[in-house]
């Protein structure tokens, strides 16, 4: 086995999340700068950033959504097919995944850059950005739940294979933690779909701001889990034995991501007890 | 099953407590100190709010006194800004506030107390505070609602009496 395909896909995922991470924490500095009265934005305004809110949308969509995204994709793409001793068998799925959420990356910054889509990362309506904005981050979204799919049928074939064995560890955190995504992203997809872009195309009248922040928020809480869990991974399987020891409670590993699958689910609300729409009780 | 090491469960049985500990106090605090958050109130159509109307008390936003020292203050937040900008009451007095939206989505967080709400157009945002000291009061917006954001403020200004 030479995993020829898989590094190389882990490769570019990596590659454009790192790029991303870098462009996107360039405007960090920006923002420190803004508070002790530095205004870099008139300069940067020749490059298409006009403004701090603009540049915070920038930072925010690249850092929090772009760069991890990307790398956690990147990521599972080599720990599964690793740990499971298995190549990808259905690659193809995987390059569409890859090429899926470039597009989506590149139609969500035309607008950013263009300082039509200013609304941070949260977007809440009725905010309004360009449509291609949404469209973009839905595609982000919808190519990385694909190459969820290439994981799962690559772990299917070896479960057929290998049916009395034992998932590996790392597999199977890996997997968790794709399926909890899944699940998570639902609640940002229906509101992108279903609410916010046949709004901003102006299919619609209007929509509902309260029931979009429930949605968004239903994904906003996993969505950290998202990013925490690779880390896991790596603390539970590969830290041990880069240490030279062991894993000392693997069951118990193994619990904690499923626990994490299920907490994920109704974390969200508990962004939201200010908001007028959601009782008290909550 | 799954072995646990002792170690281990000490660490489940402590962790497990905390959560518990944290859940009591959280329960007490509602409903001993009375901490509130926003509740459904009253849902409006953004588009006629602001509309001056017998039945519409955001039409004129503003203070309004019940009773001796009980009032109502209608607040609404647009960009960038909120209307009436500052309030004053004398010490002591229990004002309900009452925030709507007639645009996107603010903020509404009176500092060093617990006011703290999020406002959404279409939405009524109401809490109760009682003011026992005089002093000034910053009113801030903490949701980003576009490129005035960070200048959209007001002030309650409590008098002695």
């Amino acid at each position: 086995m030479t995993y020829t395909r898989e590094k190389k896909l882990t490769g570019w995922y990596i590659g454009i999340g790192m790029a991303a991470l870098f462009i996107g924490g360039f405007f960090g500095p920006l923002q420190k700068l803004e508070y002790v009265g530095i205004n870099a934005y008139t300069a940067l305004s020749k490059i298409g950033i006009a403004t701090y809110y603009q540049g915070l949308t920038t930072h925010a969509v690249l850092n929090a959504l772009v760069w991890t995204t990307f790398f956690i994709v990147g990521f599972f793409t080599f720990t599964i097919t690793h740990s499971l001793k298995k190549e990808l068998t259905h690659p193809i799925i995987n390059v569409i995944s890859l090429v899926t959420m470039v597009i989506g990356l590149v139609m969500a910054a035309i607008p950013i850059l263009m300082n039509l889509a200013t609304v941070l990362y949260t977007f809440y309506p009725p905010m309004k950005a360009n449509p291609f904005f949404y469209i973009g981050l839905v595609l982000v979204v919808v190519g990385s739940w694909i190459g969820g799919w290439g994981f799962y049928l690559t772990y299917w074939r070896w479960r057929k294979e290998n049916p009395r064995q034992k998932t590996p560890f790392i597999a199977l955190a890996s997997l968790i933690t794709m399926v909890m995504w899944q699940i998570a992203t639902l609640g940002i997809a229906t509101e992108l779909l279903v609410l916010i872009i046949p709004w901003s195309f102006g299919l619609v009248e209007g929509t509902d701001p309260q029931l979009a922040r429930t949605f968004f928020w239903f994904t906003g809480h996993p969505l950290v889990y998202f990013w925490l869990l690779p880390a896991y991974v790596s603390w539970y399987g590969m830290l041990p034995k880069q240490a030279g020891g062991k894993l000392f409670s693997e069951q118990l590993a193994r619990l904690v991501f499923w626990l994490f699958l299920a907490l994920s689910i109704p974390v969200g609300l508990h962004h939201q007890y200010l908001d007028p729409g959601v009782p008290a009780g909550w | 099953m799954i072995h646990v090491d002792r170690n281990e469960k000490i660490y489940i049985i402590f962790s497990v407590s905390l959560i518990t500990v944290f859940f009591i106090a959280l329960a007490v605090s509602s409903f001993v100190y009375g901490i509130q958050v926003p509740s459904p109130y009253q849902q409006v159509d953004p588009r006629t709010i602001a509309t001056p109307g017998p039945d519409n008390p955001f039409g004129e936003p503003g203070l309004r006194e019940l009773a001796p020292g009980k009032y109502e203050a209608y607040i609404m937040s647009q960009v960038w800004a909120f209307i009436p900008r500052e309030i004053t009451v004398p010490k002591g007095s229990t004002v309900t506030f009452y925030v709507t939206s007639k645009d996107v989505q603010h903020g509404f967080r009176i500092n060093e107390t617990n006011i703290n709400m999020q406002i959404v157009p279409g939405e009524v945002s109401k809490l109760t505070i009682t003011f026992d000291e005089a002093k000034e009061y910053d009113v801030i917006c903490h949701e980003y609602c576009g490129v005035g954001h960070h200048a959209m403020a007001g002030k309650i200004i409590v008098v002695e009496p």
